[in-house]
């Protein structure tokens, strides 16, 4: 199956998608991710104001099958939270790209960016 | 791609039916179609149609058949007459579960056991062993010779008997021998009246090369019955509702599979002493050891999901148990754990600690769904 990987995010090896707009990150999980733990019916998310370190976990989407961790692609302090997710985690599974997105995140420094990998990287380590 | 993998007759089925691919015991098995839940809600409403090709078979023949299950196997297999099924916990010396198996009594002294595709190696080669002492016996793995298809749900048996008119007087735990194919070529099946969902319906076995055929006529005959392919994924959340032991969750080989709604299982009392029986019966006497623990059902009052090795606190934050399998239960729509916890706590409530939180959650008994 082939899954819709958008060019201009940043990715981590372990799924999430981050949106850079400036010093503002928006995270979620990939269209790949959604569709692999299947149905997800609970996310457990930070609050605002939470200082999150990169590659370490801020939350975890829980599908039927399976729990899994939410590693931050940046490190930061959470500005914003989608809460419409608690009622309605199948959000993630209908948008992951878009309504589906997990929190913001006021990233320390643009430095860390530089160990998540693009588009095509991620591509290929999903076909793998 | 693994080389190693194994694939069922059913693979391309699978695949051309959607299937969503996974590794599940060294075999490539569809964890679901459609999606889990509806796969789920189709066998409690309709009828589910599983692929359990991977299960192993083991065939048990000769005179001392009965004597050598009645030594490895822990039920009463004198008590297992020909065209019937039988659960089984095969045990090692200590008590410990090597596995939990279903006897099909084929004729007087033949037999057909079914056991985990994940133990099927470790299993035969115990079998094989402890069957040395015996001279008129002899075992074989005929694993891969057998397909097996499960036909679970409301409608299960109505479809099933399009197919196999002669099953109707089939009851629950007994099976038939029966054909069914094209004229040209009749293939026999084993058809049996067990299950592993909560729901009524069959498990068919018969060979690879005809699987394909009988799946199909049961996905086109089982369309007016709104039939859905179900994977792995709904095998597991409707044993889970049906408050059935998994190995490796509930069952494994340190712990004695006591309280865990199978003592029925566990012949202790058996003259002919079987491997395990002596640890067994040591605990029940005594009310010690793996006797002290019950399996039960957790309701979490939460919304996160009490998962498999979470700690079972009391109030005081005591640890009183440890959850052996959780999941989101499609037919109550909220989370259930099954946990072993200790017999002798009378709360009717419990905590769960859910990663770093602490959860409330009520104790029930199993199962969560009863369709009786």
């Amino acid at each position: 199956m082939a899954y819709r990987v958008p060019e201009e995010l940043y990715y981590t090896k372990d799924h999430e998608w981050a949106l850079v707009d400036e010093n503002i990150v928006t995270v979620g999980i990939t269209d790949y991710a959604q569709d692999t733990l299947g149905e997800i019916v609970y996310v457990e998310l930070p609050e605002e104001g939470d200082k999150l370190t990169q590659n370490v976990s801020f939350g975890v989407v829980e599908s039927v099958k399976s729990v899994s961790d939410l590693l931050a692609p940046v490190s930061g302090t959470v500005i914003e939270v989608n809460s419409a997710l608690n009622e309605n985690p199948g959000t993630i599974n209908d948008d992951a790209w878009n309504d589906g997105w997990l929190i913001k995140i006021e990233m320390d420094t643009e430095k860390e960016l530089a160990s998540l990998i693009r588009a095509p990287e991620y591509k290929k380590l999903i076909q793998d | 791609m693994n080389t190693l993998i194994q694939k069922t007759a059913l693979n391309e089925s699978h695949r051309k039916l959607g299937g969503k691919m996974v590794d599940f015991a060294g075999w490539d098995m569809p964890v679901e179609y459609s999606g889990l839940r509806i796969e789920h809600m189709a066998t409690r409403q309709h009828i589910g149609l599983f692929d359990v090709s991977h299960m192993g078979e083991v065939r048990v023949e000769g005179l001392d058949a009965v004597l050598f299950l009645q030594t490895i196997l822990t039920n009463d297999i004198s008590k297992c007459a020909v065209g019937q099924a039988q659960y089984n916990m095969m045990l090692n010396e200590q008590g410990g579960v090597i596995d939990d198996l279903i006897i099909y009594r084929i004729s007087e002294n033949n037999f057909l056991v079914v056991v985990n595709a994940s133990n099927k190696d470790k299993d035969f080669a115990w079998i094989l062993k402890q069957s040395k002492s015996f001279k008129n016996l002899k075992v074989q793995d005929e694993s891969s010779d057998w397909a097996q298809v499960a036909v679970q749900g409301p409608k299960a048996v109505e479809l099933t008997l399009e197919l196999f008119p002669e099953a109707k007087d089939i009851k629950k735990f007994r099976f038939k021998t029966l054909t069914w194919g094209s004229l040209e070529k009749p293939t026999s099946w084993i058809v049996a009246r067990t299950g592993y969902t909560g729901e009524d319906g069959f498990e068919i076995y018969g060979p690879n090369e005809s699987v394909v055929q009988l799946w199909d006529a049961l996905l086109q005959k089982g369309k007016k019955f709104e039939i859905l392919p179900c994977g792995l994924g709904a095998r597991n959340t409707l044993r889970i509702e049906a408050g059935l032991p998994l190995y490796g969750n509930e069952i494994n080989d340190q712990k004695k599979p006591l309280n865990i709604g199978m003592n029925w299982a566990l012949k202790t009392e058996k003259l002919d002493g079987f491997i395990g029986q002596k640890p067994l019966a040591q605990d029940m006497k005594t009310n010690s050891g793996d006797a002290l623990n019950t399996l039960v059902g957790l309701l979490s009052l939460e919304k996160a999901i009490p998962r498999d090795g979470y700690p079972v606190l009391s109030f005081d934050k005591t640890r009183i148990g440890t959850v052996t399998s959780g999941t989101f239960s499609p037919s109550l729509n909220q989370p259930v754990a099954m946990a072993l916890i200790e017999k002798f706590y009378s709360n009717e409530t419990c905590l769960i600690e859910v990663r770093k939180n602490l959860v409330e959650a009520k104790i029930v008994s199993l199962p969560f769904v009863n369709k009786k």
